[in-house]
């Protein structure tokens, strides 16, 4: 086990392009750190770089300590899960496992025992004589998994390892890799381009974008505490809410302007957040997440000046929730790289209006092209710099 | 006769059938011989064709015609008759055209390959039974003598020497140049190759004719030395050799001018069969901790061994056949002559159809095993699916 450290590493290639830029990251020893990205965001570069596969440009990469550059990758004492996992189709289930062993020429015994014990924790003992081709999706995972754990490494590297699993059968992995890795403690990256393995699985999530490292947070931390618009607008299904606003004090309070609507902002988003003064009586990005919509009907209590009114477009029965899409006429806020990303994402952007998806309790009972209330908890929203695209806290 | 190409139309002219058509085709020994009948009319009306238009094969008609003439009966007339067969089995009753439609399109093609291949494969062994003439039977004595006499065992060992050296050194220089071309860049690969398998555009007599010269030795009195071997050979202080004539080592020599010819075939299939190896198994090599040469000896020689095992049986099978090498070098003397090039000497110099027709079937008996193992390779290939 070690820490991997990241100092000011770059990737460039030939053309000119740069895939990773000035990155700066420390994945601490026993630590599971997820990246994840839209792709080609740089996020297996990332990983391929600490892998050896891939030549650092400049900057300085470091394994426990001990700076890694110019290693070659099998001196690394690494192990890495290749998003299709890459099992040599020749050899055994058993023989895939003990490669690296053999390569590392253990003695039969121990190496017969280490395969063993890697098989019995992934439950593999009833296929070890098989080859890889005989193996359904999720064993191949497994067995990719069991090559890794084999060799007790420094580190585990995971290439977006369940990305070709079908939905039920990642869910089910997820759990497994999670626990695995608590098992064994092995400093674990890990990269995928799934917002919802990243905030379940890892330890600390890092984003990045074209590149450049966005933020690196506990997936709480992260989800509460976006530092920027492209964060804000990744994390989180659906997206949050994001659009232009105008911020007025009238009478010694002040108010938000959402296009032709009005809330009030609560003195409690000042206290949290000091330097949001600055911005009354200019534009600010404010950003609100699906959860902190609800339904008014249900939320009777809900302060009279905290509320929105439009039209139901969409109605998601979810069994446990309704997502109600609508549309209400501020100008939309996108964070572009986001966009890439979020399938659909013409569809959310419509030129002057902003459409705003809402988590109902699914025992409200809007149906589509019903006038609805929304009540909007406005001490939960997100403020962004226009300019910037930076959070405003203090 | 040549210009009828194996009938692969079955899937153009399915569809507009009505489904009922193929599920319950009928049986009968009238359905027996309209499937023959069938089968035998294409080639029997090409045999027509190809006499009526005898005239194509005379000198004085215009060539331009021969040509044009050539290409529209052969060309348009086969499909033409392949259609018309067509629609005369619609005339049959539904279930009685079922099952005589595919012999329309199969039929030909089995009609020609009996004619060309079995026929003249089971004549070929009843000759070798009879005397020279064919006349008479001898029994096993064409078999005898080619197991017993010397000049007939000395080209049955040259022969298992060329299939031993010259597909296993093909195959290990073209796997070495299609590994190393691999990690050229796109352009000095495709040179190297270019290179590598020029010489697979040459014929064997043309190749023999180049390699001549490579090897050209002149007894003293005989005119200067023009060997491009005895140059090198001389320069380097040697007395001018007969390559050619000093056995055993002129086998190699010959053999030489096949792998040279062969190699170019063996690295362009194995090149896209390692091509086609995933990257990222190679990586998950290196990271498991192998080194390159074990990268390539436990990963990617594993995952194109099927491929290897497929140009080794193709070469081994034209090494077996390999006749015009050793006919144009050396004419079979000096103790280089190889189980085929008996068979033509003996067919056709020494008119002894027996004995040259017991060595065709030496020969064909060698190549089985080889086809055996293709057959179950790809019988394996396709269980994996």
């Amino acid at each position: 086990m070690a820490e991997v450290t990241f100092e000011h590493v770059e990737k460039a290639y030939p053309n000119g392009y740069k895939a990773v830029s000035d990155l700066n990251l420390k994945i601490e020893e026993g630590e599971f750190l997820v990246m994840v990205g839209p792709s080609g965001c740089g996020k297996s570069t990332t990983l391929r770089m600490v892998a050896g596969l891939e030549e650092i440009s400049s900057g300085a990469l470091s394994i426990g300590g001990r700076v890694v550059n110019d290693v070659a990758p099998k001196d690394r004492d690494i192990a890495m899960v290749f998003q299709n996992y890459a099992l040599y189709p020749h050899m055994t289930v058993a023989d895939n496992i003990g490669f690296a062993l053999k390569l590392a020429k253990t003695p039969k015994a121990e190496l017969k025992a280490k395969v063993d014990q890697a098989a019995k924790m992934l439950e593999l003992n009833e296929i070890l004589d098989r080859k890889p081709a005989q193996l359904s999706g999720g064993q191949r995972q497994r067995v990719a998994m069991g090559r890794a754990i084999v060799r007790s490494p420094q580190v585990f590297l995971l290439d977006e390892p369940l990305s070709i699993l079908d939905a039920k059968l990642r869910v089910q992995m997820r759990a497994q890799i999670t626990s695995l890795q608590r098992d064994v403690g092995v400093t674990t990256f890990y990269v995928t381009h799934d917002q919802v393995e990243a905030m379940t699985m890892a330890d600390r999530v890092a984003v990045i974008n074209r590149g450049i490292l966005q933020q690196v947070d506990p997936p709480q931390a992260l989800f509460d505490h976006p530092d920027n618009l492209f964060v804000a607008a990744f994390i989180g299904s659906p997206s949050m809410n994001l659009m232009d606003a105008r911020m007025e004090e009238v009478d010694g309070r002040v108010v938000m302007h959402l296009g032709s609507q009005t809330v009030a902002v609560p003195d409690e988003v000042f206290t949290q957040r000091p330097a949001l003064r600055k911005y009354v009586g200019r534009n600010v990005t404010v950003g609100i997440r699906p959860q902190d919509i609800d339904d008014a009907a249900l939320e009777t209590q809900h302060p009279q000046d905290q509320r929105l009114r439009s039209t139901a477009l969409t109605v998601e029965a979810l069994g446990f929730e309704k997502i109600v899409y609508f549309d209400i006429d501020a100008t939309p806020v996108f964070s572009s790289d986001a966009l890439d990303m979020e399938e659909g994402a013409e569809e959310v952007m419509s030129a002057q209006n902003t459409r705003v998806a809402a988590r109902f309790d699914a025992v409200s009972g809007v149906k589509v092209g019903d006038d609805i209330e929304v009540a909007v908890t406005v001490a939960n929203s997100h403020f962004f710099d226009p300019e910037s695209g930076l959070a405003i806290r203090d | 006769m040549a210009n009828v190409t194996p009938p692969i139309l079955e899937e153009s002219v399915t569809p507009q059938r009505p489904l009922e058509d193929f599920q319950k085709p009928a049986g009968g020994p009238l359905v027996l011989l309209l499937r023959f009948a069938v089968a035998l009319v294409i080639p029997a009306v090409i045999v027509v064709f190809f006499l009526a238009f005898s005239f194509l094969k005379s000198d004085d008609a215009n060539k331009l015609a021969q040509v044009g003439v050539a290409l529209v009966a052969g060309v348009l007339g086969v499909w033409v008759l392949y259609w018309a067969m067509d629609r005369v089995v619609d005339l049959l009753p539904g279930t009685a055209a079922a099952a005589v439609r595919p012999f329309v399109f199969v039929g030909p093609a089995m009609v020609l390959v009996t004619v060309y291949l079995v026929y003249p494969t089971v004549q070929t062994t009843i000759f070798s039974f009879q005397n020279a003439d064919s006349e008479g039977f001898v029994g096993l004595d064409n078999y005898v003598r080619i197991f017993t006499e010397s000049q007939y065992l000395v080209a049955i060992r040259n022969s298992l020497l060329w299939v031993l050296i010259v597909p296993a050194a093909a195959v290990i220089i073209g796997l070495a140049f299609a590994t190393l071309a691999d990690r050229l860049g796109k352009r000095s690969e495709s040179a190297a190759k270019s290179l590598i398998f020029l010489p697979m555009a040459i014929s064997f007599v043309g190749a023999s004719a180049v390699w001549v010269f490579m090897y050209s030795f002149r007894p003293e009195g005989f005119g200067e030395q023009i060997g491009l071997l005895n140059a090198v050979w001389t320069g380097l202080g040697g007395q001018p050799v007969d390559w050619l004539g000093s056995a055993p080592l002129n086998n190699l020599f010959l053999m030489v001018i096949l792998i040279w010819l062969q190699t170019g075939f063996c690295m362009v299939i194995l090149s896209s069969a390692i091509k086609s190896v995933p990257d990222d198994l190679l990586e998950a090599a290196r990271i498991d901790g192998a080194t390159e040469w074990q990268v390539f000896t436990r990963v990617t020689l594993p995952s194109v061994a099927s491929t290897i095992t497929v140009v080794w049986t193709t070469t081994v099978i034209t090494v077996w056949k390999v006749f015009d090498i050793v006919y144009v070098m050396t004419g079979g003397f000096d103790g280089t002559q190889v189980v085929a090039q008996q068979m033509v000497q003996e067919f056709f110099t020494n008119r002894n159809n027996g004995v040259g027709a017991a060595l065709a079937v030496l020969l064909f008996v060698a190549v089985i095993p080889v086809l055996i193992i293709n057959v179950k390779r790809f019988r394996e290939q396709e269980a994996m699916r």
